[in-house]
Parts: structure tokens; C-alpha cells; sequence
């Protein structure tokens, strides 16, 4: 066979067209960066009960449990917010032991334990339990995040907040991308 | 059979249409922090790689490789992954050994280049240059290189002329979990290196890495034969080290970040060294090992007041040891920094610190032959002390869109008091696509140890120029009084976007040197009887006896053209010319001008292609120095990395693929026989778990 220059292009713009939805390599990365900003922008419009507390202007603790997959971004984003008068605090921790003192706890893909036990810990604590793990909420999670297409969406579970003394803000329940009541 | 053919060219044309029209223009990842709940819904997790908001806005020629730049161009150490930095003159003299500077002065030790890795200066004030054979660490863990070509005095302080490297590594808390990395090929380094991170506690992070390397002889250059010595049989510049070390990161609170980290190494680099010797041919070429090893450990306290104020102190101490054939050097440095930032009047930003260092060392000199030397010190051991200040004020006007910075650095040191680094910078942004800067800077050098109390004897003077019946050695020698080299320096640049996945730098520089160090004949000749062979010394005062002009143009751009192809380029033209205002006319002169290159090209592309793979190359075309006898040369790099899965990474490359090998730098003169840069093909192993 012989190849023109013209068929050559044209071979290369089939090329280009055909391999244009490939996905970029750190597109995984860009992902946990992505969850990371909106975990902490979850401070802002969800409300704990006073006695959560110590002080009015104490910080809301983000716990990290189990493999940390935001790694320094996470302390950067939280640092300058105000989570309503509040600063955000990150802590990353090995055992849900050590997570009755949190606000929000991101349970990670990795961790170090089932998540039956997890939720019986922290039972009936004023804690959000978020992940990006599957099925999370019908084992007991509160805001699951998900990936549709090329963005970052998020499941909420009202059921599991019920008697904890947690409330999410209408706002937050308006961008989700499914709401279980 | 035309209308086929146009129909054809109307297709090529509509597709690469789409594709750039497709990219995506969505937020960039360099400021997620700031979006707002809503705004993160349209961020795509699929984004063309943007250059960062800093590097748009700094009034300076500032580059920076990222951690994906060192993965993709399959460099294996830190001084070669700088010929990705346009405008950059990065020279391999041999395995181990490298010439890099910006802007001009390209030698070993490039006296005018600044180099940090986190904060802790590794240029040595010995020679005023940077040893690059023990500059390393797991390339996995840098998190970027900032590169800022031209004078940045007026912040970082002195040598700090043409440019500054500064290599940053990650926060532990980004490199959790274990990273092994294997590499070998032909002619080629063999490295294994591996990091493991974890977290101590709820607040606190750490990683731990080990690095071993070794590298095989080179072959020699063909210079041996225009400074009439033979040519070696080998290069002997085989090399290999080994070096572990630790980064610990604590978020205390909110407000309180503290770091510790540290590095040991130790290692053997290979050497053919170059001596003047007293006996025809005058100069003698021998196999060396250096015997090298340091370590440092360095503590950092960030500590933000509120959100218009924060401070940094940190101090390190570092120690080297480098023991080549005839010199050896101990230093031991111990350092200081503090900085303040806080915003007054809302739209000045003022930054200031305090800085102080001691530098201890240990030097031993060894003879060459029949007595005969090429270096002494005197005194051999010294403890200097560098006290520095300096403040700086950034302010906004017209509405954020203009911005001047006033700022100067004040310095004390023993070799020349104090130096003053004054600069002004100014940005004008005239939308959110296209700023121009302007900078005037004055910046300095100060003498090296080897410029203030070094006695040097070089080559000696051959027949017929010698009509003495015995050797006739020059030597360098100070009588103290050296002053530092100054450069004004006036830059200009402009930096656009004209497309969201286009980016377009642009500088413009003349620099204006004054004072430059070079030796000159003084005093009447003597007889030295020291060595079992009498020779006549011709004594050689190094002074202030020069100045120079140069100029130059630097142009880089970074097209994302999809999502999956990304390509940069970079291009500069340099050229110099020194003066001989204080009546001197030196054949050194002529020389200096010609061993430079006057032009420099460099195209990088990364593909991301289906199947999980990637495939890189990269082009560098570098003009010859015609004074040394280099001539121009093209590098072609290429690899294929396949990701095989989210844990396994491996990797297929060539490096100098258009060329058996190829000298980039004669250094003779400096004492060292150069080598060729072979062709090398090379497999490479990532696994992350």
C-alpha cells in the first residue's frame, strides 16, 4: 500500500478523533483533590448539636480513617476556611476508637476495619460519615461520593442521620445527586 | 481526484478543530481551596494541564518542572532533568559531572547560579558552584523545581545572579504507602531506590527512603588532542552512591506546621583529572575516585498569625566531604532563617526576615609531583559568619491590576563586608489573559574560599613562549583585597494565554556585569626551589579586572492540544560581549564570548495513549561552543510507559537515540577530562502498593 501525504493525514485524524475520550492519567489524583474540597465545604452546611463543642468558635474536626488519600491537600484547603466561625481542623486516624470526637469522618477505601463495626462505634454519635467507597450508605454511611462522567457528585442517606442530633442544610440536599429520605 | 482531497483536508482540519475547541476550560486544580460548594460541582477530574496561576503572575522568568515533567521525561537525576527549563544551558562534561547555568558563565563551577533543595543551600563556597553528583534524592518525591532565570539578590541573596533552582520536595502526607522504583539499561545507570509513608499519629506524617545508584564509565572526548595530551583510554567517570533519609510533617493545628527532614549519603564518583605537571607535556591526565559523602538535618516552623499574617523560622545544619586526589574538603554549615509576612494598608503586602549562617572548613592540599602543587590554602581551615536582612514591599494598584515590588536584601560577609541587593519589580495585568513585567536588579557575587586565599599554579608556559631554560609556572594568587562581581541587570517579559490551553512567555534581558574576577600578570618572575625541579613562578593577581555585557531572548510556550497531548517548547538566543574599559586586552576575552551557546531549542511532548499508555519525547537542539571546540549537537529522548494497573508502572526508554555519543563540554582547563554522551536505551520498573 501505498501512503500520501493526505492519507496519512487523514489516518491521523480518524487518530485523533478515536483516542480524544482517553482519560488523562491524573485524573485519580484530581478526584481525591476534588472530594477533599467538598469535604470541607461539608462543615459549612451541616449543623451539630452545641454540646459537640467546646467553645463557640471551636474547630470542626475532620477525621481521616484508614489510607489518607488527600494527603497535604486536604490540611492546605482546610487551613484558610471558615466554616461559620468555625476553622477546620484534619486528623488521620487508625482506629474509629479514636473517631468519637470528630465532626465528619471520611471512612477510605482502605480501612482498618469492616464497616459493621465502624457504624457500631459510632452509633448514634452526631458524626458524618462520608466515603467514596461503594454501597456505603446502605451500611450505615451518611454522604457517599460518586463520579458521573468526568465530575464529582455525591449520594446523601437521611435515614442514617436520624437520632444523632445531625442536621444538613437544605442547600447541601438540593445539589445532591440523590437524596434517601 | 481533487475532490477526494479536499474533502480529506476539510476533515483534518474540522477534527483538530474540535480538538481544541474541546479541551476543557474548567477551574484549575492550584486553587480548589478557593470554589465555592457549587463551583466544585463543574470541576472536571479530567483537566488539561494548566500552568499555574503563580508562574502567570510572578514578575520574573519563572519556570517550574513539575512531578509530572520528572516522571514523563524519564530523567534520572536532578541536573538533567534541568534541560527541560528553556533557556537553561544544561552541559554533561561526564557521568558525574555537569556545567549548568542561565544567561551565560556556563562552567562547572557556574559561580552565578543559585541552588536550593528545600531551603538549605547546596552551593559550595569553595569553588562557588554546586557539586551535582551528590545532589540527589528519590525523584518521586520532588514535588516541583522552580526555576527563575536571572538575578533574584534581592530575596535569596548573593550568587543568586543568574538564577536560582529551587527543589522542592512533597509533604510526607503526599507520599503515604511504598514506592519501589528500579532502573537499568546500557551504559546506563542502574538505580534502585524505595520509600515507604505513614502516619505517626492523627496529626503527624512521615516517609523514610533509600536510593542506591551506580553508573558505568563514559567514553573520553577527543579534546586531549587541542590541549596536546593524550587521549585516555578510559573516562574512569563511573559513579555510584547510596543515600537514605526521612521527612516528618506535623499539622499541629490549624495555625502550626512544623517539619522535620534529613539526608545521609555516601558514595565514590570517578574522575580523569587534569594536572599541570613540570615536564613537557605540562600536563598529565590520571584515573581518580572522589570519595564523597554529607548529610544535613533541617527543622521548619510555619506559623500563620491570621489570614493577612504568617511566619516561617527554620534553621539546618549540613555537613560534606569530598575527597578527590589532591584536595580534600571538610564543611560543616550551620543556618538560620526567619520570615515575615503581613499585610498593611490592604494593598501592601510586606515580607522581611533575617538570616545567618556559619560555614566551617577543613582543607587539605596534597602535592603532584616532585614537590610541585596545583592548589594550597592559606589559611587550610576557616569559620565564616554571613549575617542577611532583607525586606520587601508588594502593593496593588489600579484595581489589583498593576503591582510593584520594591525590595533589597543587606548582607555581611568576611570576604567583602556588606553588599546591598536592591531590585524593583512591576507587573501590569491587562486582563486575566496577558501581563507584562519589567524588573532592574542589582545583584553580586562574592569571591569563593578559592578566590581569597587560594594559591593556584597552573599550566606552565610552553616552548617557544618560554625562553627560560626552566619550567614557567603562573600563579593565582589574591592579595586579599577581591571584591565582589555586580550585575545590573534590566529585564522585560510578557506572558499570555491567548487560549485557555495555551501559554506563551516571552523575556527580553540585558545584563551589565561589573568587577568580574579574572587573574592578570603582576610583579617580577621568581625562582621557587620548593620542588626537586626549580621553576620560575610568573605571579598572577586575581582582580576585579573585568566587565561585560550580555543580552539575550527567551521564548517558552505549553500547548495542551487535547486532553491526552500536551506539548512545550522553549527557544533563546544569547549573546555577550566583554569590555575591556580598564585598558586590559586579555585573549580570555575573546574566548569567554565563544563559549556560550548562542541558540537553544527544545520540544517536549507527552501523549497519553489507549491501552494505558504514554508516550514521551523530547527534542534539544544546542548551538556549538565554538571557543572549546563543542560542537553543536541534537539530543532525542524517547519512552513508553505502560500503567498495567493502578499499582505497576513500567517503563521503556532511549536516551541521545540520534547519536552513537557526543561531547557537551570540554573542561580541561577546569582540570577534568571530559567524556562523550552515549546513546543509552533503558527499562524501568514503578510499583506503588
Amino acid at each position: 500500500m501505498h501512503l500520501r501525504p493526505h492519507k496519512i493525514m487523514a489516518l491521523l485524524a480518524i487518530f485523533l478523533c478515536l483516542a480524544t475520550p482517553l482519560q488523562a492519567g491524573s485524573s485519580r489524583s484530581l478526584s481525591a483533590e476534588i472530594e477533599a474540597a467538598f469535604l470541607v465545604q461539608f462543615s459549612k452546611y451541616i449543623s451539630w448539636p452545641a454540646h459537640c463543642f467546646a467553645s463557640p468558635t471551636a474547630p470542626v474536626i475532620i477525621g481521616i480513617l484508614g489510607r489518607d488519600p488527600f494527603g497535604s491537600k486536604i490540611d492546605q484547603i482546610s487551613r484558610s476556611f471558615n466554616a461559620n466561625g468555625r476553622g477546620v481542623e484534619v486528623r488521620r486516624l487508625a482506629d474509629p476508637e479514636h473517631a468519637k470526637t470528630c465532626h465528619i469522618l471520611f471512612v477510605s477505601a482502605s480501612k482498618p476495619t469492616t464497616m459493621e463495626s465502624i457504624s457500631r462505634i459510632l452509633a448514634g454519635r452526631p458524626i458524618v460519615l462520608v466515603s467514596s467507597t461503594k454501597d456505603f450508605l446502605a451500611r450505615g454511611g451518611m454522604i457517599n461520593f460518586i463520579t458521573l462522567g468526568t465530575k464529582i457528585r455525591f449520594d446523601i442517606n437521611l435515614t442514617n442521620c436520624r437520632h444523632t442530633g445531625i442536621k444538613i442544610s437544605s442547600k447541601l440536599l438540593k445539589i445532591a445527586h440523590r437524596v434517601t429520605q | 481526484m481533487k475532490k477526494p482531497r479536499i474533502l480529506l483536508i476539510y476533515l483534518v482540519m474540522a477534527a483538530l478543530l474540535l480538538i481544541m475547541t474541546e479541551a476543557p476550560g474548567s477551574a484549575g486544580s492550584d486553587n480548589l481551596g478557593m470554589l465555592s460548594l457549587d463551583q466544585l460541582l463543574d470541576v472536571d477530574v479530567v483537566s488539561v494541564a494548566k500552568v499555574p496561576e503563580k508562574i502567570r503572575n510572578t514578575p520574573a522568568a519563572i519556570q517550574v518542572i513539575t512531578q509530572e515533567d520528572l516522571r514523563r521525561s524519564g530523567v534520572n537525576s536532578i541536573p538533567e532533568a534541568l534541560r527541560l527549563v528553556p533557556g537553561m544551558h544544561v552541559c554533561q562534561i561526564d557521568a558525574n559531572k555537569w556545567a549548568i547555568s542561565s544567561r551565560g558563565f556556563t562552567s562547572r563551577f557556574s559561580n552565578k547560579m543559585l541552588v536550593m533543595i528545600d531551603g538549605r543551600t547546596v552551593y559550595t563556597p569553595l569553588f562557588s558552584g554546586v557539586f551535582w553528583d551528590v545532589q540527589d534524592m528519590m525523584l518521586a518525591d520532588i514535588d516541583r523545581i522552580e526555576v527563575i532565570r536571572g538575578p533574584g539578590g534581592s530575596l535569596w541573596g548573593t550568587n543568586a545572579v543568574n538564577g536560582i533552582i529551587n527543589i522542592i520536595s512533597k509533604d510526607s502526607a503526599d507520599t503515604q504507602g511504598s514506592l519501589i522504583n528500579m532502573e537499568g539499561g546500557s551504559q546506563n545507570k542502574n538505580c534502585v531506590a524505595g520509600r515507604y509513608g505513614g502516619w505517626l499519629n492523627d496529626r503527624t506524617s512521615y516517609r523514610v527512603y533509600g536510593k542506591y545508584f551506580d553508573q558505568d564509565d563514559f567514553k573520553p572526548s577527543n579534546f586531549g588532542t587541542s590541549h596536546e595530551i593524550a587521549i585516555p583510554d578510559k573516562a574512569a567517570d563511573d559513579y555510584h552512591n547510596t543515600r537514605a533519609g526521612f521527612r516528618l510533617d506535623r499539622n499541629q493545628d490549624r495555625n502550626n506546621k512544623m517539619t522535620l527532614q534529613g539526608d545521609i549519603y555516601q558514595g565514590s564518583s570517578g574522575t580523569s583529572g587534569v594536572h599541570p605537571h613540570l615536564l613537557s607535556p605540562n600536563l598529565f591526565v590520571e584515573v581518580e575516585n572522589e570519595d564523597v559523602s554529607g548529610g544535613n538535618l533541617m527543622g521548619r516552623w510555619q506559623h500563620i498569625f491570621s489570614q493577612n499574617s504568617d511566619m516561617m523560622v527554620q534553621g539546618y545544619y549540613d555537613h560534606t566531604k569530598r575527597e578527590q586526589e589532591y584536595l580534600h574538603e571538610t564543611r560543616d554549615t550551620l543556618d538560620f532563617d526567619f520570615q515575615h509576612r503581613f499585610t498593611i494598608l490592604t494593598h501592601h503586602e510586606l515580607l522581611w526576615g533575617l538570616g545567618y549562617r556559619y560555614s566551617k572548613d577543613d582543607i587539605k592540599t596534597y602535592d603532584l609531583s616532585h614537590g610541585f602543587y596545583n592548589y594550597r590554602f592559606a589559611p587550610d581551615n576557616q569559620g565564616n559568619n554571613l549575617y542577611t536582612g532583607f525586606i520587601q514591599d508588594r502593593f496593588h494598584f489600579a484595581g489589583d491590576r498593576g503591582e510593584l515590588t520594591l525590595g533589597t536584601k543587606i548582607e555581611h560577609n568576611e570576604y567583602t563586608g556588606i553588599e546591598w541587593q536592591p531590585s524593583i519589580r512591576f507587573l501590569w495585568k491587562f486582563n486575566e489573559r496577558n501581563s507584562f513585567w519589567a524588573a532592574v536588579s542589582r545583584s553580586v557575587r562574592t569571591p569563593s574560599r578559592l578566590e581569597h586565599d587560594g594559591i593556584i599554579n597552573t599550566k606552565p608556559i610552553k616552548q617557544p613562549f618560554n625562553p627560560f631554560g626552566m619550567p614557567l609556572v603562573p600563579r593565582l594568587i589574591t592579595d586579599g583585597n577581591l571584591n565582589s562581581e555586580k550585575l545590573l541587570s534590566y529585564e522585560v517579559g510578557y506572558k499570555s494565554r491567548p487560549l485557555d490551553n495555551l501559554y506563551i512567555d516571552f523575556t527580553v534581558f540585558y545584563n551589565r556585569y561589573r568587577d568580574l574576577a579574572a587573574g592578570f600578570t603582576s610583579g617580577t618572575a621568581f625562582l621557587e626551589t620548593e620542588a626537586s625541579i626549580p621553576y620560575l613562578v610568573i605571579p598572577t593577581k586575581i582582580g576585579n579586572e573585568f566587565n561585560a555585557e550580555t543580552f539575550g531572548i527567551e521564548l517558552s510556550g505549553s500547548w495542551s492540544i487535547t486532553d491526552w497531548w500536551r506539548l512545550s517548547t522553549g527557544l533563546s538566543w544569547f549573546g555577550n560581549n566583554f569590555l575591556d574599559e580598564n585598558g586590559y586586552t586579555d585573549p580570555r576575552s575573546e574566548f569567554q564570548e565563544n563559549s556560550e551557546s548562542k541558540h537553544q531549542l527544545s520540544l517536549v511532548s507527552y501523549m497519553d495513549l489507549p491501552g494505558q499508555l504514554e508516550l514521551n519525547c523530547m527534542f534539544f537542539c544546542v548551538d556549538d561552543l565554538a571557543s572549546i571546540n563543542v560542537d553543536a549537537y541534537t539530543r532525542f529522548d524517547i519512552n513508553l510507559a505502560w500503567h498495567a494497573n493502578d499499582t505497576l508502572t513500567m517503563i521503556l526508554g532511549g536516551r541521545n537515540l540520534f547519536d552513537p555519543h557526543h561531547p557537551e563540554y570540554d573542561s580541561i582547563s577546569a582540570g577534568i577530562y571530559s567524556s562523550q554522551i552515549p546513546r543509552t536505551v533503558y527499562a524501568k520498573v514503578s510499583w506503588e502498593f
